[in-house]
Order: C-alpha cells, then sequence, then structure tokens
C-alpha cells in the first residue's frame, strides 16, 4: 500500500462538524482512482491530504489511527495561474530541479525530456502567460514527471479547458502515468471512466459512499451517482428535456458589419446578424477564435466597428442597453461588488421599489435561485455554482431581456450544470434571449434554438445538427 | 519579464552578460559621484559620455532608444525649468513678471537637469541589459539572499499581469452593473474599497494556492542548484574599467575644454 488512511478524523478550525469522521482508504501502488462527490464532500482536502499538502503547507488539525501518504507526490492543480512560480516554461520547469539539486549541466537534457513526454513543444524561453491553458495544464504534468513523484494527484485539472484540450490531456496523462500511483477528482470523467481501475463516491459528510471497479459502477450505482449529482459517462441520460419553444418573430439585437480587431489584427467580421426574442443561441469556436470578444464588443465594452441596434434603437454605449443587454462573466467573483449575497440583489431593486416592497422582492427572488439560505454570506464566500447564479441576478431590475453567459457550465457538477439548464430554459419561456458561448457538445447539441459558430474570422450558423 | 525585453532588443552587447550586482552597486556609486559633483563642465561631459554608452552599448532598437532619449529630454527640460525661471542669483539675463532670469539660475537649472539625465542614461542602460531574474539569481548566489524571498518576488512579478487583467475586467463589469443601480455603490469611497476588496481577495487566494503549489513541488529555503549560475566574470572588470575611463575622461575634458565660464554651480 502506497497510501493507507485509518479512522482519520478532520475538522476546519471554524466548522462545527467534522469534514471526516472516521473515514477509512487504501490504494496499492500504481493504482489509477477516480474520486467522485458533491460539491463540498471534501474531494480536495482528502486529495491535499494523500500528497502531505495538509499539514505541510495548510494548518488544519486531524488525527488518524494510520496515516501513509507520499509527501514527495505531484500534483497538477485546477487553475493553471496559482500553480507557477516563474516567468518562462525553462525556468519553471528548472525550478522542479533546483528544489532537487540537480546540478546545472543535467538540468537541460531532463527539461528536454520532459516537454517531449508531455508533447509541448515551445522554447524554454517562452513566457508561460502566452501558453493557451491546454499547454499549461501539460506543463504542469512535465513539471510533476521532473519531480520524480511516484504518486500524482490530479485535483480537477481539465476544468479550464476546451473538449479538444481535455482529450489531449487525458492522452497525454495515460502516456506517462503507467508506473504511477494516480488519483484523480475530475468533473468531466467521460474520457477517463475506463481508463481508471477503481472509482471512489464521497458524500457531503466524506464518508466514502461507493469504492468500486468503474464498470461495475456503472452497472449497479447509476442511481446513487445521478442522486449525489455527480458526472458519470450516461449522465446526459437523465439531463432535462425541454419543450422547444420557438423564438418569437421581433428582432432583440440587429448587428451590421461589425469589425473586431485583436493587435493590429482582424479577428472577426460579422456582416448581419439578428437576434430574436426568445432565442436560445449558443456561440462556439476553438479557444482564441474571438466568442468573449464579441460578447464584449455587443456590449459595446470594447471599440469595434460597425452598428448595434438593440430593440431597433442604435447603441452607442454601454450604458444605452444596460440592464436589457446583460453579461454573465467566465469569473463571477469581478461581477460583485456589496459585502452580502443579499445586497447584491438588494441594490438593483431599490432602484424601482420602495424599501419594504424592494426587500421583500429580493427575498423571493433569492429564494427562486435557491439562494435565500446563503443570503447572509460575502458574495466570495459561496460555491462555484452559487456565485454564477447569483451573478445572473444582479441584473435584475425585473429580469433582462437578453443575457449572455459565457461558459456557464465551466467546473459545475451534474446537478448544478442540469439546475442552470433548467433555469435558462425557464428565462426562454418568459421571453428572455439566451446567448451561451460554450464548449460543451452535449449541450451545444440538446439545447440551443439556433448555432453559431465562429470559424476562419467569421460568424456562421450550424444548420441540420437538430435537437437530441 | 524577458520575452519583453526581447521584443525590444537589437542585439545583445557584453553588458548583458555583466553581473547584475556590479551593476546595481555602480549605479549607486554613480549616485553618489553625480550628487557631489558641482563643475557644469564635467557633468556635462558625464551625460554625453552616459548616453554614448546608452545608445551604442544597451543593445536596444534605435526607435525605442529614441522614445527613450526623448522622454528624458522632454522631463528634464522641464525640472531644469523650475529652477531656471524662478532661481535667485545677481546677474540678470531675462526678466517679465514672476520670471527672472539668472546666469546663476540658469547653470544651476541645466546642472539639476544633466544629473538627473546622466543617472537616468546609466539607469536606462542597466534596465536594458539586465533580466530581472538574473537579479535574484545573483542575490541568492553571490550575496546570499534567502531562497524564500526570491522566489516569492518572481512569483509575484509573474502575478502583475494577471492581476492587471483582472482589474481590466473588473471595470467592464462594473461598467455594466453600474446605469442599474444607485451610484453611492460605486462612486467615492465605496466604489474603491469593494474594487480593492475584490482584487486583493482574488489575489490572496491565488497566492495561498501557489504557496501550496510551491512547497508541494518540494521547494524549502535549504540549499538548491541553479539554472542560471551567475558569476562574476571578466566582463565585470571591463565594466568597472569602462566606467573608470568615462568617468575620468569627463572630468579631464571637463577642466580642459569648458563650455561655461562656471566651475562650481552651488
Amino acid at each position: 500500500m502506497v497510501i493507507e488512511i485509518e479512522n482519520l478524523r478532520l475538522r476546519f478550525p471554524e466548522a462545527e462538524e467534522r469534514r471526516f469522521d472516521r473515514l477509512n482508504i487504501s490504494i496499492r501502488q500504481g493504482e489509477k482512482v477516480l474520486l467522485l462527490g458533491p460539491s463540498g464532500s471534501g474531494k480536495s482536502t482528502l486529495l491535499n491530504l494523500l500528497g502531505g499538502n495538509i499539514p505541510r503547507s495548510m494548518d488544519i488539525p486531524f488525527k488518524a489511527d494510520v496515516l501513509t501518504v507520499d509527501p514527495k507526490a505531484a500534483y497538477v492543480f485546477q487553475d493553471p495561474d496559482s500553480q507557477f512560480t516563474m516567468p518562462t516554461v525553462g525556468e519553471e520547469l528548472a525550478f522542479i530541479l533546483e528544489n532537487r539539486r540537480i546540478p546545472r549541466p543535467e538540468m537541460g537534457g531532463m527539461m528536454e525530456d520532459a516537454l517531449r513526454a508531455v508533447g509541448l513543444r515551445v522554447e524554454f524561453t517562452m513566457a508561460i502567460n502566452d501558453l493557451s491553458g491546454g499547454m499549461k495544464q501539460r506543463l504542469a504534468i512535465a513539471s510533476a514527471l521532473l519531480q520524480g513523484a511516484d504518486t500524482l494527484l490530479l485535483d480537477e485539472p481539465t476544468s479550464m479547458l476546451d473538449e479538444a484540450a481535455v482529450t489531449d490531456l487525458w492522452g497525454t496523462l495515460q502516456d506517462v502515468w503507467h508506473d504511477k500511483t494516480v488519483v484523480i477528482v475530475e468533473h468531466r470523467v467521460n474520457e477517463i471512466w475506463n481508463k481508471v481501475d477503481r472509482v471512489i463516491l464521497m458524500d457531503a459528510a466524506g464518508q466514502l459512499i461507493i469504492d468500486e471497479a468503474p464498470e461495475a459502477v456503472m452497472r449497479d450505482h447509476i442511481e446513487l451517482l445521478n442522486d449525489y449529482g455527480v458526472w458519470h459517462p450516461h449522465s446526459w441520460d437523465y439531463a432535462p428535456v425541454f419543450e422547444t419553444v420557438g423564438p418569437r418573430d421581433e428582432a432583440v439585437i440587429e448587428v451590421r458589419d461589425m469589425k473586431l480587431a485583436r493587435g493590429g489584427r482582424t479577428l472577426l467580421n460579422i456582416d448581419a446578424l439578428n437576434v430574436k426574442k426568445g432565442e436560445w443561441l449558443t456561440i462556439e469556436g476553438e479557444n482564441g477564435t474571438g466568442k468573449t470578444t464579441l460578447m464584449l464588443a455587443i456590449l459595446k465594452l470594447i471599440k469595434s466597428e460597425g452598428h448595434i441596434h438593440v430593440n431597433g434603437r442604435r447603441v452607442k454605449k454601454t450604458k444605452d442597453i444596460a440592464g436589457t443587454v446583460y453579461p454573465v462573466f467566465q469569473n463571477p467573483e469581478l461581477q460583485f461588488m456589496t459585502n452580502k449575497v443579499f445586497d447584491e440583489v438588494f441594490i438593483n431593486l431599490e432602484m424601482h421599489y420602495p424599501r419594504d416592497e424592494a426587500e421583500r422582492r429580493c427575498a423571493a427572488l433569492l429564494e427562486r435561485i435557491g439562494l435565500r439560505h446563503v443570503s447572509h454570506l460575502h458574495p466570495l464566500e459561496i460555491s462555484t455554482g452559487q456565485k454564477r447564479r447569483l451573478s445572473v441576478v444582479t441584473a435584475a431590475g425585473g429580469v433582462p431581456e437578453v443575457i449572455i453567459f459565457d461558459e456557464p457550465t465551466f467546473g459545475l457538477d451534474q446537478k448544478l450544470s442540469f439546475e442552470l439548464l433548467k433555469m435558462f430554459n425557464e428565462l426562454v419561456e418568459e421571453g428572455v434571449t439566451v446567448i451561451m458561448i460554450t464548449h460543451d457538445s452535449e449541450i451545444k447539441k440538446r439545447y440551443p434554438s439556433r448555432r453559431l459558430i465562429i470559424e476562419e474570422g467569421q460568424l456562421k450558423e450550424i444548420r441540420g445538427a437538430g435537437h437530441a | 519579464m524577458r520575452d519583453m525585453l526581447e521584443k525590444i532588443k537589437r542585439r545583445s552587447t557584453f553588458i548583458d552578460k555583466v553581473n547584475p550586482i556590479t551593476k546595481i552597486s555602480t549605479g549607486l556609486l554613480m549616485f553618489i559621484l553625480v550628487v557631489l559633483m558641482h563643475d557644469p563642465n564635467q557633468l556635462f561631459y558625464l551625460s554625453v559620455l552616459m548616453m554614448a554608452v546608452l545608445i551604442i552599448l544597451s543593445g536596444v532598437r534605435l526607435k525605442y532608444l529614441a522614445i527613450v532619449l526623448m522622454l528624458f529630454l522632454v522631463f528634464g527640460a522641464f525640472s531644469a525649468m523650475y529652477m531656471v525661471l524662478y532661481g535667485a542669483g545677481a546677474t540678470t539675463l531675462f526678466r517679465f513678471g514672476l520670471i527672472h532670469i539668472t546666469e546663476e539660475s540658469l547653470v544651476r537649472g541645466v546642472h539639476v537637469m544633466m544629473r538627473g539625465l546622466t543617472l537616468s542614461f546609466f539607469g536606462s542602460l542597466v534596465i536594458f541589459t539586465t533580466r530581472l531574474t538574473d537579479v535574484f539569481y545573483s542575490l541568492m548566489i553571490q550575496l546570499g539572499l534567502k531562497p524564500k524571498f526570491a522566489y516569492s518576488f518572481m512569483a509575484a512579478i509573474r502575478m502583475v499581469p494577471i492581476i492587471a487583467g483582472e482589474y481590466m475586467m473588473l471595470r467592464q463589469t462594473r461598467k455594466v452593473r453600474k446605469p442599474l443601480i444607485h451610484k453611492r455603490h460605486v462612486s467615492g469611497l465605496k466604489g474603491f474599497i469593494t474594487t480593492v476588496i475584490t482584487l486583493l481577495s482574488q489575489s490572496i487566494r491565488r497566492a495561498y494556492r501557489l504557496g501550496v503549489a510551491m512547497e508541494a513541488k518540494q521547494f524549502d529555503d535549504g540549499p538548491r542548484s541553479y539554472y542560471y549560475e551567475t558569476r562574476f566574470t571578466p566582463y565585470d572588470i571591463l565594466f568597472l574599467v569602462m566606467m573608470l575611463v568615462i568617468v575620468f575622461t569627463s572630468f579631464v575634458t571637463g577642466s580642459t575644454f569648458s563650455l561655461i565660464g562656471v566651475t562650481d554651480a552651488r
């Protein structure tokens, strides 16, 4: 056994209840384990314990009768921007070797080998900030290889990547992981389900509910996985199905002759784009083709050539369409500006209603999006899924006519993703236009009434893909 | 940092290979020297020579150099103006209302300007020929700075563009929300505080995660090997000799070929 934990009890200093109460887990040398669980079930905490981050870097009190972990384990974390120390690729890889006191003359060859192993073809002098998300994660794997660790701990390594990059990344990992013990915490499991030896499901109380081979889990426990709201390879069979609500005839947004440039280079040309009331639109396209830029341009947050009309009126400034067309950014944290979830919505409503009425409506709105119970918390304290829902209602005064979402389901578990989809459908039924920038092929296939894709600097319509 | 520098470089010169510590300590000595120099003639030659060194040995593309030099000259001229226009002195050259130019104030103003220029030229030479990572490596290797501090600084520098990008996004989100809410939530102290809190909390969270990641990569404050093995080389001596020659030359020429009939600007 490389990893053996018996009777683990752990409590966060400020929490009332124990995060783990009598947890037992053991993992054999070379085993590949997939760790599932709803948001907040302590998967990351467990991973931090397995590699010795607790207690090395995190001061969290715990006790265990047996605690065999691998303090030399290598991690790949979810956020590429907070796992690199140095500015360039070469310096970052060297950082690991410096820590291991490898003499300088041996470094170059080892670094080249590591980059080759993960299929990353870049110069050592390349700035890490200029790499794409997928390349950054491959660099993280290269770093893990250089660390010479026997154990690899992956904490949602693909949650910020698009689909093509996800496939690449798992391929890369499989190439390098054969003799290593691997523990994976991950939402997007389709690609790896059949490549792991064991699937473990944890519940919200930090107990292990399932601990079996992946095939057995699929055969016997799908209901349980659905109940806990975690993704599994057949998740989409249980996805909500909506009656198609056709868009109405009135046009909400009309774009003419738009030209978007970035860094002096033309990124996107749009001759004409009409968005109708009640449409559910997806905008697709590879990374870097300008999807988010298009969103910012429609909102007049960046400069662009051409005309934009909303409800027949020419838009010159962001102010002209504030509250009518509303963006939900990928990073909802940046959209909040008060100290309480309640206030976040209240400051919008206080403009329209007397105080009592505003408070009543605010509470009702929070109830509707399932945030009533956290309304006293700071907006930065709530979970990612909650933040995203909250950022939708920061548009409220009523509800805006058009909402543009930038990757709304990134990093969410099955339950939250489906809830969000239901919310989108409700919006569409009410006549709100929903525009989604998304990479998720299942969502693209199932829900939109119309699909747009950015290819070769043009915005095109995908026809005939149909609904599921 | 490094790629930024590479974009504006035309070629590399021997100054790139001089140890950052040598350059920085020479800079300190230059500062003391320039402050103690009172003969405008000598300072004039020193600033001209430093400008020549900057142009020839920085290796930066002439286009960028021209912009930098223009900026320095404009700012230098402005700083001199205060001294020139309102300074006290016995020999009046020009008088108009509040403006009173005397020979003494003119000389003093120009002297102050040349001091600033000399140091700016030297400073830019150092900046254009030194990578920030090299500074930290030589501080660790030559001066025994704790790796803990050096790597924290380097990591922090990597964060700067990320935080800047986050700030730009924050401004965009504010622009969207602003028309919907009372302006007291956005403007003034309250708006400032929420902006700072949001940015800080994001940064603190990122810094914490990075700290965990660094320790997981087995980083500690103990002995380590180095990717950049900065050391003192003959280039350091060459650099020091060059600087000595420049200073010596400006002293000699300044005393021999005086352009201004004043030898003490005080």
